[in-house]
């Protein structure tokens, strides 16, 4: 009896397991343990002529109760990816500045986006055509690393 | 730093309804459940958790996405001649506002290692003009011509929407028209000579096809809206019978007897201000490029733009900081009220051959922040000696450099030491500049070793285990009592208008004061110039 009954329920969560599976592929991240935080809509605007920074952008979720923090960001086509902020002054004067790392809320969600904070990626040496992904991996202060697929996207 | 549990609640009693497994694949196949609604959430823009929300988006910007455009929002309220652009383009040729005449010219100023805000504008202003049409031209300026040379922006171009080009020039032609736009730049370190940014207005000009300046569209406005606008100037244009071009005027000129000028000015201060004693920092150029030469007497006239004189002409002080080639003259100059004023100089050599130029400037309110020309406040900032050495209760910066911590104002005035005060906060971002004046400290003290930073918390905050927790609220906050007496709260500046940078000598007077953005050269001349004399 309680074999098959098992056997059942296991086959049920495997199958929604693979749904899950499946979503995730092309939304962004992978999800170590629950505290890791979330990344969506992850794109990456390509640089404007050879030696010039690209920029990436995404949506971080921290569904734990505990906040986390962005530290460090790397990928494969960029010699190194800084965290940056953009930032304006009461005259409307815009700067960016290199932020040792970007605090996630528990329970809440930060939004790296044109204006605000971004991820510079250096040195880009192989930057695939728009449409196509990039792989970063970004490491968080406890949640480790979590590795997204940004999409290249003018704009 | 503990890692919390990764699944939901375990049941009291697992041997009451079902068994082991049962539970297992429940609890799995639940939290499956929670993990798909999130990224269909996450998916659709949606913010999953539903708790605090850091946004870093942009304040203060415009949100155009709605359907209806309030265009008169965009417009100036005032219409008249757009000032002059006269720069070289990509193909090395002059290039005039003037040029284009006939149709609209979106302006706007950036520079092409700028990462997120120019080319999310390009793609923006990009997005407007195609759709527009009607032969709309976008003119991007370069506010950094050190590494935006002509064949630089040869390249870049050919990364811009169609009906985009870029211009540049010398430092001193760029900074005149910037100045003439009312735009504001400046160099700002990240910590590597060859990777600093550049801080800058970032709003985009919309000049009509008559040469008239219609409207201007803060960071984040978005293309619909921009489209709108467009829409209005042109039903709305009048082409003027005598068709005087738009932008032909001399850049500074005041319409007062001026000598004929072969100088061009650059003013590089970033904030000058009036009520007496305000330095400003000049660099000189020559059609060959920037004159470098200490021994030129330097003399500075304060002009209203009518061209009446404000006081007698004032020498400016050659400098030249430790390690940097360029050379800068400070004219310590009184100008009557906050506004725009001209700036007449007259450069002598030393076989007696007078050129002269002139540039524009606009003078700030200083209120009642700590008076330049006066004595520094005596009162002391807190240093982390005075908490046993724990940072925390000093500075609210997660990675802070000791050495902003270690003097209080108070020794370094005992002590006759010129010191540069920093007033600003890291964590507390009642405005999105706040920080910035840190970290640039935190680059400049590897400079000038032998003088104190001193980073000053403005805002009152206590540390509950090792975090700052604010006093008040963003919206809020209550100053130090330090902060309090370099007015740094005071009218019409308000307690968020921080960052606040102040540079006092070695006799206790405030020399150089900054609000909000600071270059690094700045400090950099001030500092020398305190340096030379001792």
């Amino acid at each position: 009896m309680r074999t098959p009954h098992s056997l059942t329920l296991l086959a049920v969560a495997l199958v929604l397991v693979s749904i899950v599976a499946a979503c995730s592929s092309s939304a962004a991240s992978s999800s170590p343990s629950a505290t890791t935080p979330t990344v969506s809509g992850a794109w990456v605007r390509p640089p404007m002529g050879a030696d010039r920074p690209a920029a990436g952008y995404m949506i971080i979720a921290n569904a734990g109760s505990e906040a986390d923090a962005l530290i460090a960001a790397a990928s494969a086509i960029a010699i190194s990816v800084e965290i940056h902020e953009t930032t304006t002054d009461a005259s409307g004067t815009m700067g960016m500045q290199p932020v040792d790392k970007i605090e996630v809320p528990a329970g809440g969600s930060v939004s790296l986006e044109p204006g605000g904070y971004h991820l510079m990626l250096m040195g880009v040496t192989e930057m695939p055509p728009v449409g196509e992904m990039v792989e970063i991996t970004l490491t968080f202060e406890t949640g480790g690393d979590v590795v997204v697929q940004a999409e290249v996207k003018a704009g | 730093m503990a890692r919390r549990p990764a699944s939901p609640g375990q049941p009291s009693d697992p041997a009451a309804m079902f068994d082991g497994a049962f539970w297992l694949v429940a609890v799995l196949a639940a939290g499956m459940v929670v993990l798909m609604v999130v990224r269909l959430l996450a998916d659709a823009g949606g913010v999953p958790g539903g708790g605090a929300v850091a946004s870093a988006g942009a304040s203060g910007t415009a949100s155009a996405s709605a359907p209806s455009v309030d265009v008169s929002a965009y417009l100036e309220p005032v219409v008249t001649a757009a000032p002059p652009l006269e720069l070289t383009g990509p193909d090395g040729q002059p290039m005039s506002l003037a040029d284009f005449q006939g149709a609209p010219v979106l302006v706007f100023f950036g520079y092409t290692h700028c990462p997120d805000v120019c080319p999310a504008t390009i793609g923006t202003v990009g997005l407007a003009v195609d759709a527009f049409g009607e032969g709309t031209r976008a003119v991007f300026v370069s506010v950094d011509p050190e590494r935006d040379t002509i064949p630089w922006l040869a390249e870049f171009v050919r990364f811009m929407p169609g009906g985009f080009t870029a211009v540049t020039g010398t430092a001193a032609e760029v900074r005149a028209v910037a100045d003439d736009w009312g735009v504001r730049y400046a160099r700002v370190e990240t910590g590597d000579a060859e990777a600093y940014s550049m801080s800058h207005t970032a709003d985009v000009f919309v000049v009509d096809g008559a040469g008239q300046l219609r409207a201007r569209f803060p960071f984040g406005t978005e293309a619909p809206a921009m489209i709108a606008v467009l829409r209005e100037v042109a039903a709305t244009t009048v082409t003027p019978t005598a068709a005087p071009a738009p932008s032909v005027a001399p850049t500074t000129a005041a319409p007062s007897p001026m000598p004929v000028a072969d100088l061009t000015i650059e003013v590089v201060s970033s904030s000058v201000w009036s009520g007496g004693a305000s330095p400003v920092i000049l660099a000189l150029h020559e059609a060959t490029g920037r004159i470098n030469d200490p021994t030129l007497t330097v003399a500075v006239q304060v002009l209203a733009v009518d061209g009446t004189p404000a006081g007698a002409p004032v020498a400016a002080v050659a400098i030249q900081p430790r390690g940097i080639a360029d050379v800068s003259y400070v004219a310590t100059v009184d100008i009557p009220s906050p506004g725009t004023w001209n700036l007449a100089v007259t450069a002598t050599d030393a076989d007696g051959t007078a050129r002269t130029g002139a540039a524009g400037v606009v003078a700030r309110d200083p209120g009642g922040t700590a008076a330049l020309g006066a004595p520094a406040p005596i009162i002391d900032t807190p240093t982390a000696a005075d908490f046993g050495g724990d940072l925390t209760w000093v500075t609210t910066d997660p990675a802070p450099d000791p050495r902003l911590s270690a003097t209080s104002t108070g020794d370094a005035l005992a002590a006759g030491r010129p010191f540069v005060l920093v007033v600003d906060s890291y964590s507390f971002k009642v405005t999105p500049a706040c920080g910035k004046a840190v970290v640039m400290a935190k680059q400049l003290v590897h400079r000038w070793t032998d003088v104190p930073f001193i980073h000053h918390e403005p805002y009152r905050y206590t540390v509950v285990t090792t975090e700052p927790v604010l006093e008040g609220s963003l919206t809020d906050p209550r100053l130090t009592e330090t902060a309090d007496a370099w007015g740094t709260g005071s009218q019409p500046w308000g307690v968020g208008s921080m960052p606040w940078v102040f540079v006092v000598d070695g006799d206790g007077i405030v020399r150089a004061k900054y609000q909000g953005v600071m270059g690094s050269a700045d400090v950099d001349v001030m500092l020398s110039l305190l340096d030379q004399r001792g």
